[in-house]
């Protein structure tokens, strides 16, 4: 990866100063030698995460409640995969958000690397996996709530803002 | 056998007769007054109830009052000593800036600037100001030995703030190129990840375009460099949301339980809702505090001399660490005073304060300190906004994760538990607890409710019946006396019998009626018992009703407040302020 090998500037302390001109007390560094490499890919996939999403992998999410089609719904949950693989932030167990089918199914669970999508009633106990993710999904200011292997649990506004 | 005289006889029967009234008035007087007494009980023990809830409510209001006695005296103790201790050094400092007017206005004679200077050189010994000030005037006369020597004396008291001092002083003389070597010197003495408070100073001059453009240049070049280096570490940018996060945090206010009593006292759900409100309740709060900080207009100086000087009093006042300890402590005290004593509130709100009178920041850091404590950076609101401009990325991800926190923890339905000393009924009839939630359908759990108030009286009733078993006891005894009263022959057995079992009738009927009239007292409360607890179980409901749709208007501002900090001009540390 590309990104591994930019060279960057750490911070020594105690400029030197020579004759009135600063000496900068930077000295270029590759990033290697001091952050370890899982540490820095941890880092990078975060900051991923935290990139707006696009409107189109918003259109496709939505699309899914409703798409009456099982070969259309596996092609669109398969285009959602790659979205997320080429965006690079980290395994993504799966989403969650409030259902629109109506009564008496409140929200769904998308696994999409299982192309499996599952409603659930108000009274039906959600998987582990998104039971962090309930109370943030009956929230009107999002649409859906991201679920990563890590743990990390996004939700994920309207404008595609995390 | 001897005789017996029947009239004597029938004596002690009319005897006997009258006495046993007299008992049965006393035991109904004495039943009568045991009701008023029951009843009274259940009166005491509502007002109990309420007398303890305003005893405790006085108690808190008390310790605060005295929290807030305790915080204003020591206020005034701490100000005392922060003058005692330092108050020699503002007549240096009034000196410096009257020194400068002195030269613009050129009314004072060196000899007379000489002499002050250099007495307060000896008065204030180890501070740095008093030779930067001997020198400001043998520079005045032209005298570069002494100047020379006074200001190698500044600069090894202290490097950064004599470095700054003299280049705003040059750049107030219209001094530029010695102005800005002078900045040179003072950027050679920083680290960007300990960084003095006296930064402050920087970043005012900054978004006034104090130090020229040769000046600006350099500032705002170390500015990005050092803000885009030190923001490639995670952790400081954490730091950064996280600072953010605590300032909306303080903002929330506090729910009072009186505003949802049936949910206060009947939900163990309550603590989550309570929760849940007072953070959403933060969110206007930071709109209404950002929103005037975003529509101020900073006061515009009449000249650059008047901007210097207001500047060059800010780096004399604001920054010396020896006074950092006081400061601190009086920001608790001062947090005691605006959170009324809540002393809990005080401490997190002065902790998160406090920060801002940290000795050695990180760039990153010291920018959102002036972001979010102007006052005790020293920096006006032009610098603020400024630094909200440039931390805007911060505020943002830490509003999102701070409504994320509270959203997940909100409920999505209440618990219900009416104890058993939910009503006086409850009290009475033995009541045991009823559980419900809020989801469930109404109808669905008020006839719960009802079977449950129905399994009590039920259960009251065959505990307080009238039982065939209660007439052993008194049948017994009535056979035991009338033994022992045969043992004077079989009229004396039937005395006995007539006796002992005519007072056991008496009591077994008299207990049998009371059994009676409970049974039937609880039969006719039942439906008064079940209205005051569905009641309750309504106005709970109502409650979480009201509740839901405060949480969901306050909840919604976060929509408001992402759109201010939206239109937030983004700045990269001072490039706009060139552009203008």
């Amino acid at each position: 990866m590309s990104w591994l090998s930019l060279p960057h500037r750490v911070v020594q302390t105690g400029d030197i100063v020579d004759g009135g001109n600063v000496v900068p007390a930077t000295t270029d560094l590759p990033v290697s030698a001091t952050v370890p490499s899982d540490v820095r890919s941890g880092q990078l996939e975060r900051k991923n995460r935290m990139r707006t999403r696009g409107s189109e992998l918003l259109a496709a999410i939505a699309k899914l409640d409703t798409e009456p089609d099982p070969l259309a719904r596996h092609q669109i949950m398969e285009w959602i995969q790659k979205e997320y693989d080429d965006r690079g932030g980290g395994i993504l167990m799966g989403l969650f958000s409030r259902c629109y089918l109506g009564p008496p199914y409140i929200d769904h669970a998308m696994t999409v690397n299982g192309y499996i999508c599952e409603h659930y009633t108000r009274a039906d106990e959600v998987p582990p996996l998104y039971r962090g993710s309930r109370a943030l999904a009956a929230n009107p200011a999002y649409e859906y709530v991201e679920v990563y292997g890590d743990g990390a649990v996004i939700p994920i506004r309207s404008n595609g803002k995390p | 056998m001897a005789d017996i005289d029947i009239n004597s006889l029938n004596r002690v029967f009319d005897d006997m007769h009258s006495h046993m009234s007299r008992i049965q008035g006393d035991i109904e007087e004495v039943h009568n007054n045991v009701g008023v007494i029951a009843r009274d009980l259940s009166t005491t023990t509502t007002e109990l109830r309420e007398l303890r809830q305003e005893f405790q409510e006085f108690v808190t209001t008390a310790q605060r009052v005295a929290n807030v006695q305790r915080s204003e005296t020591k206020l005034g103790n701490l100000k005392g000593d922060l003058e005692r201790e330092f108050g020699h050094y503002s007549i240096v400092r009034r000196s410096s800036i009257g020194t400068l007017q002195a030269f613009d206005v050129g009314n004072v004679s060196d000899k007379t600037v000489q002499q002050i200077s250099e007495e307060l050189m000896i008065q204030t010994p180890r501070y740095w100001l008093a030779p930067a000030l001997v020198g400001l005037a043998a520079w005045s006369r032209d005298d570069k030995s002494l100047s020379d020597k006074s200001v190698d004396a500044a600069f090894s008291r202290d490097k950064a703030k004599t470095s700054l001092f003299f280049a705003l002083v040059l750049r107030r003389q219209g001094r530029l190129d010695a102005a800005t070597r002078w900045l040179r010197h003072y950027f050679a003495s920083l680290d960007p990840r300990n960084l003095s408070r006296e930064f402050g100073v920087v970043l005012e001059s900054v978004a006034g375009n104090a130090f020229g453009p040769a000046g600006q240049e350099l500032v705002i070049d170390k500015l990005v460099e050092w803000t885009d280096l030190l923001r490639e570490d995670e952790t400081i940018v954490e730091e950064q949301v996280a600072n953010w996060r605590t300032e909306i945090a303080v903002q929330r206010g506090v729910v009072n339980g009186g505003l949802f009593p049936r949910m206060a006292a009947f939900s163990p759900t309550w603590d989550r809702v309570k929760d849940g409100l007072e953070h959403a309740s933060a969110l206007e709060n930071v709109r209404v505090k950002y929103q005037a900080v975003f529509d101020s207009t900073p006061s515009l100086k009449s000249s650059l001399e008047d901007q210097m000087d207001d500047i060059l009093e800010t780096l004399v006042t604001e920054y010396d660490g020896e006074e950092l300890p006081l400061r601190r402590e009086i920001v608790f005290h001062e947090a005691v005073l605006e959170h009324d004593g809540d002393m809990a509130r005080a401490r997190e709100s002065a902790d998160f304060t406090v920060e801002a009178l940290e000795e050695g920041m990180d760039a990153a850091s010291l920018v959102t300190q002036a972001a979010l404590h102007p006052d005790l950076m020293g920096i006006g609101v032009a610098t603020q906004k400024l630094s909200i401009g440039a931390g805007k990325q911060d505020f943002e991800l830490a509003t999102g994760r701070y409504t994320q926190e509270y959203r997940a923890a909100w409920p999505s339905s209440v618990d219900i538990v009416l104890d058993s000393a939910h009503s006086n009924y409850a009290t009475a009839l033995g009541f045991g607890t009823w559980r419900s939630n809020s989801s469930t359908p109404e109808a669905v759990a008020e006839k719960a409710l009802s079977a449950e108030w129905d399994r009590v009286i039920t259960g009251f009733i065959e505990a307080n019946r009238f039982k065939l078993t209660a007439i052993i006891v008194p049948a017994l005894i009535t056979v035991g006396v009338s033994l022992l009263f045969a043992l004077g022959g079989v009229l004396w057995f039937f005395i006995g019998l007539v006796l002992a079992g005519g007072i056991s009738t008496l009591l077994v009927l008299r207990r049998k009626r009371k059994a009676d009239a409970a049974v039937a007292e609880a039969q006719r409360n039942r439906d008064a018992a079940f209205a005051v607890s569905r009641d309750i179980y309504r106005e709970l409901t109502a409650e979480w009703v009201d509740a839901r749709i405060l949480y969901s208007e306050q909840d919604g501002t976060e929509a408001d407040v992402l759109r201010l900090i939206e239109a937030w001009p983004a700045i990269n540390l001072g490039k706009t302020v060139v552009a203008e």
